[in-house]
C-alpha cells in the first residue's frame, strides 16, 4: 500500500506524503471493521425502534402494570406468571374472550392469505403475458397496495355502508339483486366485510412477488413441455409451481405473519369496540391494553401472540425445507 | 491509483459511519436533557404546551378559538403556547403514553368523567389551596362541575373549563306538524311521540348505535331512573334484570323502527346530521348547538328539553337527566413550567375567555362570574344549566369507568347491531350480553 503512495503523480492536489505513524491505519479504518461500523447506525436504530420495545414488552407482561401503577412503573409489583395465567384460563372471562378472538384471527388469516394467495398468482400469469397495455394494467393491480391503509380500509367501510354506502346503493336500487338493504358492517357479515377489505390490499403484494418470480422462468420450458403435449394445468403444476416456490416460501410467511397481527383492518372499520366477528387478536390486546388500562395483562397476551407466531414460523420453515430436499 | 482512492474512500466511510452512529445515539439521548424547570422566578419568555381536545364545530375553530385567546394570553404574561389539538380518537392513549414517560404537555384538556382514574394514576398536579389560589380561588367554580374532576374526597386533579348536559332536541316544525303541543316528559310519551314522528322517510329519533359510549351514557341515565346504579356497594352493578329491561328500552328503539335501522351501524356522529336534515325529528344529545349551526340548522328550528324520565319512578329510582359532563384542564405533575401552566389554566378559568371560548363552542361556563353574560341567557342554554345544576348525578367517580364504557357499552352496541339485523332482542339475552359485560370488567381489575 505505502508502493501506491508513493506512485502518485505530484500534482497540487495530492496527499502530502505522510510519516510512517500516520500511514498506519486507525482502527475505523480497517476493512475488518468498517463493514461493523457501516451497518452500526441501522442496528443501533433497530435495537432502538424494535428490539427494546419488545423486551419491553416480554418484561412488562411479568408486571401487575395497570392504571394504579402507570406513573410509577418501575415500581410496579411482580406478578410472577398471574397475567399469563389469566391469559390462558379459557374458562375464565378474560381468557375465553382471547380465545374467541383466537378462533376468528385463525380463520381470517387463512382466507386473507388463501384468496391473496390465488387472486395474486392469476393476476401474475395472465400480466406475465406479452401484450399491448400490460404496464397499464401492473401499475393500476399495484393501486391498492400502494395506497395509503387507513385511506383504502375507511373507503372500504364507507363503501359497505348500509344506507349510503355504493355497494347497496348498486345491489338494491340499481341491479335489484336485494330487495332489502343488508348490514355489511354489522353481525357475521362484519367478517367478511373484512376479509374482502384486507384481500383486495393484500392481493397486489402477492402479486407483485409472484410477477418477479415468474419473470424469471424461461419460457423455452413451456415450450418444451407444450410440445411434449403438456397441458396447462399441467405446465402449471410442473414448471410453474416449482419454479415459484422459493419465492412462494417467503411470500406465503409474510401474508400469514402480517394478516395474523392485523391491527388496520378491524380498527379502522369498526374502532374499538369491533362487532364479536371482527374481534381480531391485535385489536383485542389493543383493547385490554388501552380501555382497561391494564398493560401487564396486554404485554402477556401480545408474548402469547408472539411465541404462536413463532412457533409456527419455524414448523413451516422447517417442513417446507424438508420437503424442499426431497423434491431435490 | 485505484487503489489509493479506494482506500481514502473507505476511510473516508469509516469517519462517516462513525460520525452517524455517535448522531443517532445523541439524538436518542437529547430528548432527555433538554427540560428545564420553570417553576420559580418569571414566567415570562417560557413556552407552554397545551394539549386540546377537539371542540365545536371541529379542529380548525377548537384551533382558531384557542390561538386567539392565548395571544391575549401572551400579551398579558408574556408566556408563549404551543398548541396541539388531539383527535378524540387519541386523546386518552396519548395522555397514558405522556403519563407513563412523564414526557408530555403542560396543561392538558381532559374529559371530565377521565379524572377518577388520572386521579387513581397519580401523574397529575394535585389542586390543593395553594394551587387554587394560583388560579384564583376554588370558589369560582361551579359545585357540580367541580365535583367531576378528580377521585372523590381527595383534592381535584383537574379543573372544569367547558360544561356540557344531556338534553331533548326536538324539530319544532315536525312536532307542530305531528300535532304535538309539547316535548314528552316521561318515556311513554317519547316512545309514542317517536312512533307519531316516523313518517315519510323521516325517524322519530336519531340515535349513535355503534357508539359505545353512548350506549354506556343511556344504560347510566336509565338504570339511575329505574333504580339500578351502574355502581353500587363498592362494586359494578349493570348485571341485573332491572338494568336489562332499562338498556332494552334504548337497544329496541331500532327494532321497534322509531330510529333508522342504519343508526346500528353509526359512531361519528352522524346523529347531529340526521336530525339537522331533517331525517329525524328528535336527539338525544350534549350540546349539539354549535354543530347544528353549522350544519345550517337554526336555533329558532328547533327546541330543547330535558330528556323523558320514567313515569312512575320505581322504588329507588331519580329523575336524573344527565351527568355532568364536559372537559376540564389538569396539569400533568411532570409539566416543565408548572408556574406558568397554573397562569394559563387561571386565564382560561377567568370570565372574559370563558364567555368568549364557551360560546363559540355552544357550551356553558363552569365558572359562576361568566354564567351571567347574556350570551348564555338563551333557552337553549337556560334549560342545559338547569339540568345540569339541578338534574344531574356523576358517572361511578371510579378508575374503571371508562373500561366500563367500552365493556358494557360495548356489548349493548352490538345487542343494536343485533336489533337492527334480527328484531327485538328479549330482556333474557340482554341480562346475559350485560354480565358477560360486568364478568369481563371485574376480572379485568375494575374498581
Amino acid at each position: 500500500m505505502a508502493d501506491t503512495v508513493k506512485k502518485r503523480p505530484a500534482d497540487s492536489t495530492a496527499i502530502p506524503p505522510r510519516s510512517k505513524s500516520a500511514l498506519r491505519r486507525r482502527w475505523w479504518e480497517r476493512p475488518k471493521v468498517i463493514p461493523y461500523l457501516l451497518v452500526a447506525p441501522a442496528i443501533l436504530c433497530e435495537l432502538l425502534v424494535h428490539f427494546i420495545p419488545m423486551v419491553a414488552g416480554v418484561v412488562m407482561s411479568f408486571f401487575a402494570l395497570t392504571l394504579f401503577t402507570l406513573h410509577h412503573w418501575s415500581s410496579a409489583p411482580f406478578a410472577g406468571l398471574s397475567n399469563f395465567r389469566v391469559a390462558v384460563d379459557v374458562h375464565g372471562p378474560i381468557g375465553s374472550a382471547l380465545l374467541h378472538s383466537f378462533e376468528i384471527t385463525v380463520p381470517y388469516t387463512i382466507l386473507v392469505v388463501g384468496i391473496s394467495w390465488v387472486l395474486g398468482m392469476v393476476a401474475a400469469i395472465g400480466l406475465n403475458a406479452e401484450f399491448k397495455g400490460r404496464s397499464w394494467l401492473r401499475s393500476a393491480l399495484l393501486i391498492p397496495y400502494a395506497l395509503p391503509v387507513y385511506v383504502g380500509i375507511i373507503v372500504w367501510s364507507f363503501m359497505l355502508q348500509r344506507s349510503t354506502g355504493v355497494v347497496n346503493t348498486i345491489l338494491v336500487r340499481d341491479l335489484h339483486v336485494l330487495h332489502s338493504p343488508p348490514f355489511w358492517l354489522l353481525g357475521n357479515d362484519a367478517f367478511w366485510a373484512m376479509v374482502a377489505a384486507a384481500v383486495w390490499r393484500w392481493f397486489p403484494f402477492a402479486f407483485l412477488i409472484l410477477l418477479a418470480s415468474l419473470a424469471n422462468i424461461s419460457p423455452q420450458l413451456y415450450e418444451a413441455a407444450s410440445v411434449d403435449g403438456a397441458s396447462a394445468w399441467r405446465q402449471f403444476r410442473s414448471i410453474t409451481l416449482p419454479s415459484v416456490r422459493s419465492a412462494n416460501l417467503v411470500l406465503v410467511l409474510v401474508l400469514f405473519l402480517w394478516n395474523f397481527n392485523d391491527f388496520n383492518t378491524p380498527y379502522v372499520m369498526f374502532g374499538n369496540s369491533p362487532p364479536s366477528s371482527a374481534d381480531l387478536l391485535s385489536l383485542h390486546i389493543y383493547v385490554v391494553s388501552f380501555d382497561s388500562w391494564n398493560f401487564g395483562l396486554g404485554s402477556a397476551m401480545s408474548v402469547l401472540l408472539m411465541i404462536f407466531l413463532l412457533i409456527v414460523s419455524m414448523i413451516y420453515l422447517r417442513v417446507l425445507r424438508r420437503g424442499g430436499e426431497f423434491n431435490v | 491509483m485505484t487503489s489509493v482512492f479506494k482506500k481514502h474512500r473507505l476511510r473516508r466511510a469509516g469517519s462517516v459511519a462513525v460520525a452517524a452512529s455517535l448522531a443517532v445515539v445523541a439524538a436518542a439521548c437529547s430528548s432527555s436533557s433538554s427540560s428545564t424547570n420553570g417553576s420559580s422566578g418569571s414566567i415570562s419568555g417560557q413556552t407552554v404546551t397545551y394539549w386540546a381536545s377537539v371542540e365545536g364545530t371541529g379542529p380548525q375553530q377548537t384551533t382558531q378559538t384557542l390561538n386567539s385567546e392565548f395571544a391575549t394570553f401572551t400579551k398579558q404574561t408574556g408566556v408563549h403556547v404551543n398548541l396541539q389539538v388531539i383527535p378524540w380518537s387519541d386523546l386518552l392513549q396519548k395522555i397514558l403514553t405522556s403519563v407513563t414517560s412523564g414526557n408530555g404537555p403542560d396543561v392538558m384538556e381532559i374529559g371530565n368523567t377521565w379524572s377518577p382514574s388520572f386521579a387513581a394514576s397519580g401523574g397529575f398536579l394535585s389542586f390543593n389551596s395553594s394551587e387554587f389560589s394560583q388560579i384564583g380561588g376554588s370558589d369560582k367554580f361551579s359545585k357540580a362541575a367541580l365535583s367531576v374532576a378528580g377521585a372523590p374526597a381527595k383534592a381535584p386533579i383537574s379543573v372544569p373549563v367547558y360544561s356540557e348536559a344531556y338534553g331533548l332536541f326536538y324539530n319544532k316544525a315536525d312536532f307542530a306538524a305531528a300535532g304535538i303541543s309539547s316535548p314528552p316528559s316521561n318515556w311513554n310519551e317519547f316512545l309514542a311521540d317517536a312512533k307519531k314522528l316516523t313518517t315519510g322517510g323521516r325517524y322519530g329519533v336519531a340515535i349513535e348505535g355503534a357508539s359505545a359510549s353512548e350506549a354506556a351514557h343511556w344504560a347510566f341515565l336509565l338504570g339511575e331512573q329505574n333504580g339500578n346504579p351502574l355502581y353500587a356497594n363498592g362494586k359494578w352493578n349493570f348485571a341485573t334484570p332491572t338494568e336489562a329491561k332499562a338498556v332494552s328500552l334504548y337497544i329496541n328503539l331500532v327494532a321497534d323502527g322509531v330510529a333508522d335501522k342504519s343508526d346500528a351501524e353509526q359512531n361519528s356522529n352522524v346523529s347531529e346530521t340526521e336530525f339537522a336534515s331533517n331525517k329525524a325529528a328528535m336527539l338525544v344529545w350534549q350540546n349539539p348547538m354549535s354543530t347544528l349551526s353549522q350544519l345550517g340548522m337554526k336555533s329558532s328550528a328547533y327546541g330543547v328539553a330535558p330528556i323523558p324520565v320514567v313515569s312512575p319512578l320505581p322504588s329507588g329510582g331519580k329523575a336524573v337527566e344527565t351527568f355532568p359532563a364536559g372537559i376540564n384542564l389538569s396539569v400533568p405533575s411532570s409539566a416543565k413550567h408548572q408556574a406558568a401552566a397554573l397562569a394559563l389554566v387561571k386565564y382560561l378559568t377567568s370570565t372574559p375567555a370563558q364567555t368568549q371560548i364557551n360560546q363559540t363552542y355552544g357550551t356553558f361556563p363552569p365558572v359562576l362570574s361568566a354564567q351571567g353574560s347574556p350570551q348564555f341567557q338563551t333557552a337553549e342554554m337556560k334549560t342545559l344549566e338547569n339540568i345540569y345544576n339541578n338534574k344531574s348525578t356523576p358517572l361511578p367517580p371510579v378508575p374503571s369507568e371508562s373500561t366500563m364504557e367500552t365493556d358494557l357499552g360495548g356489548a349493548i352496541t352490538h345487542l343494536i347491531g343485533s336489533a337492527a339485523t334480527s328484531g327485538p332482542v328479549s330482556v333474557s339475552k340482554i341480562q346475559a350480553a350485560l354480565t358477560s359485560a360486568q364478568d369481563q370488567l371485574n376480572a379485568a381489575g375494575g374498581s
